[in-house]
């Protein structure tokens, strides 16, 4: 099963998942990396740097039993109206990195009804108000460690979230390290009820594994063609294609019958669906290969522009006898190149 | 609705005692406008996601640096003459799932400039170096020119300058029906607003928030009963089985609402992509049906339909127009 990676700056945001759940410490390069039955949780330390390695490293190891990370923990509020003591949750995170503005974001996969806000992570704690009305342009809630969780997030390919809980008006001093102290119980079992109501509600957004439609599953499929396959369905979904038609077309029947490897009868599947997808494109190529039939026999054989914006053509032959050559003039003398011309133009019956 | 429109509004400090401004300001007197230095220190420096501007727009008002009118890109309108495009605004209120804005500005928050005599400056020095040609200026490449004009304001100075340079062509490029403003002003032989039609099934599921089409056929219908001219815009047309007969419809309905030879010109486009735009598209869309369409990406990148496909699908469509009593020069083909 695939399990949930908390991030948490610091233990004291951390304290109720230790206290309610079982984890157990994990003997990794460094402290603070937990496991329970389902769940994996980080203490990161404060900053984003600190929590990027982190993250890079506990990811690195145990990337493939860690489907999404969900970064919990307080954060100041920039504007006013998103009030002390509320639960949030982030959309776009931010960077404010030594005094310049990271044109990098990251959007977060959302999880809750709680109100969404953008968030900005700095390089330093925000204690002046200077500095809390610049950032204040940019979003309405500031921490220390989001972007640099989403950003190694994105390098593994996890989904990330980022539920939050407001401690203070940033810009207001450092009467708030106080306050962390004496409020950090409440907050993080604040944060744990939220996490917990989700967990009820089974809130993993986990890509379906694809299942092969019951037709099809006769047939071998290598790992690509699989890939293939979902892709091709989806398109074909998105055509609003009835299914029952498309299965008419493929004959299955016929092909289970021929004697051809397993592999190849799985594609001409793939190449009969990517037809219905692509009927126009099926249609020039046909065309094209119908009026390059006399230039591709025998020892000659031509290439045109798959991407069909030119007009070249080449042309490659063998000549290793005079009934080579003649054949080659024949097939020359007969070609109509403007007629291949045409197609490419456009002038074809669909 | 126009209060909830947008988060808040940040103004160039050399600007927030312009009328323009004190206007908006009384307009919008519940939003928060925020003095900040320059736009570029806050617009576009970090990338906020284009569906923000669903819930989360904000607005900019200051001046345009920079060039302020630019050439425009090859087949950008009748040949033959030079063409360049102003920017008034950034940024467009509607959500085009093909839009090309989505990977452009990298935010989704509007701009207005309000420096619109220095822009008309540059549009008369540009006049100086064709002289002996007409020259065309375009309104509506990076934001619909008409959709909040209402609020921008700055139609009557561009109407005053084009109303004394008869060799200067104006085209107010749209999607909306706000023709309010148009309607204050007094039509010129040197003015043309042009409207993007596309069959209503197509703009309901794609133009999303965009006026219907039936609606935006009406004000093109009121523009010409005023004497005004009036241009078409058929881009993108996008292939579905039965695109011929939608065209077909589409065309009928022009026809029924104002005689074709009043369409000054009529442009014909397939829908074509940047790379970039086209992966935006795929990450803000993804349920689109765009991407059940015959796309290949060639070797530059863009990602559009094959050469065949697009000449195919603009002949058809240039064809019905031919058909329904249109002339080969009010037609042009807007390849790229």
């Amino acid at each position: 099963m695939k399990s949930i990676l908390y991030v948490f700056a610091h233990r004291g945001e951390a304290q109720a998942f230790l206290k309610h759940r079982a984890f157990k410490a994990v003997a990794f390069a460094f402290e603070g990396l937990y496991k329970d039955q389902q769940d994996w949780l980080l203490i990161c330390g404060e900053g984003h740097l600190q929590a990027s390695q982190k993250l890079a490293a506990v990811l690195a190891v145990f990337s493939t039993e860690i489907s999404s990370v969900l970064n919990l923990g307080v954060c100041g509020s920039l504007r006013a109206g998103i009030e002390i003591d509320s639960l949030v949750e982030t959309r776009t995170c931010y960077l404010e990195n030594d005094g310049a503005m990271e044109f990098k974001s990251f959007s977060s996969e959302t999880l809750t009804d709680l109100p969404k806000y953008d968030l900005i992570t700095t390089h330093q704690r925000v204690l002046k108000s200077d500095y809390a009305e610049k950032l204040e342009n940019f979003a309405q809630l500031v921490d220390r460690e989001a972007w640099g969780i989403a950003s190694v997030c994105q390098l593994f390919h996890r989904p990330f979230s980022v539920i939050k809980i407001v401690s203070d008006f940033a810009g207001h001093g450092s009467e708030i390290c106080v306050a962390v102290k004496e409020k950090a119980e409440f907050w993080s079992e604040q944060l744990f009820d939220v996490v917990d109501s989700l967990a009820a509600k089974e809130y993993l957004k986990e890509l379906h594994d694809f299942i092969i439609p019951s037709e099809l599953r006769g047939f071998h499929w290598t790992v690509s063609q699989k890939r293939e396959l979902k892709n091709a369905i989806e398109a074909l979904q998105r055509k609003q294609l009835d299914w029952n038609l498309v299965l008419s077309t493929l004959n299955l029947n016929e092909l289970a019958l021929e004697k051809t490897r397993p592999k190849e009868k799985s594609s001409v599947i793939l190449e009969k669906l990517w037809g219905l997808i692509n009927p126009f494109h099926t249609k020039i190529h046909q065309s094209l290969e119908l009026e390059l039939a006399q230039l591709n026999s025998g020892t000659l054989k031509t290439k045109y522009d798959k991407t069909l914006e030119t007009d070249e053509l080449h042309l490659q032959a063998i000549i290793q006898h005079p009934r080579h050559l003649e054949h080659l003039k024949r097939a020359l003398e007969t070609f109509d190149f403007a007629k291949y011309q045409k197609i490419l133009n456009g002038d074809i019956d669909v | 609705m126009v209060t909830s429109m947008f988060n808040r509004v940040f103004v160039e400090e050399e600007c927030f005692d312009s009328p323009q401004v004190h206007q908006l300001r009384e307009k919008f007197s519940s939003i928060e406008f925020k003095k900040i230095d320059r736009i570029d220190h806050y617009f576009g420096r970090v990338k906020k996601p284009y569906l923000q501007k669903r819930d989360g727009l904000n607005l900019y008002i200051g001046q345009k640096r920079g060039e302020l009118i630019k050439l425009a890109p090859p087949a950008y309108g009748l040949s033959g003459e030079p063409h360049f495009y102003y920017v008034h605004a950034y940024n467009c209120i509607y959500e085009c799932e093909y839009c090309y804005l989505q990977g452009h500005f990298d935010s989704p928050d509007l701009v207005w400039f309000i420096n619109h005599e220095e822009v008309i400056q540059a549009m008369s020095d540009k006049l100086q170096d064709f002289s002996q040609e007409k020259v065309w200026f375009h309104a509506g490449e990076f934001s619909d020119s008409l959709a909040l004009s209402h609020l921008t304001k700055e139609l009557p100075l561009y109407h005053n300058f084009f109303k004394h340079h008869p060799q200067a062509l104006w085209e107010l490029r749209t999607k909306s029906v706000n023709i309010k403003e148009i309607l204050k002003l007094s039509p010129l032989p040197n003015m043309y607003i042009s409207f993007s039609l596309s069959p209503q099934k197509e703009s309901q599921e794609i133009d999303l928030l965009t006026p219907r089409t039936s609606h935006r056929l009406k004000a093109m219908q009121e523009l010409v009963a005023k004497g005004f001219h009036i241009a078409v815009h058929l881009d993108p047309i996008i292939h579905s089985d039965d695109f011929v007969e939608k065209y077909q419809v589409l065309i009928s309905q022009m026809k029924e609402h104002f005689p074709l030879e009043k369409v000054a010109y009529l442009s014909l486009g397939v829908v074509r992509f940047t790379k970039d735009v086209y992966h935006q598209v795929q990450k803000n869309y993804p349920e689109s049906r765009m991407h059940a369409q015959e796309f290949i990406k060639g070797l530059d990148g863009k990602v559009r339909y094959p050469r065949p496909m697009r000449l195919w699908m603009l002949q058809k469509i240039k064809q019905l127009c031919l058909d329904q009593g249109m002339i080969e020069k009010q037609i042009y083909l807007c390849m790229e």
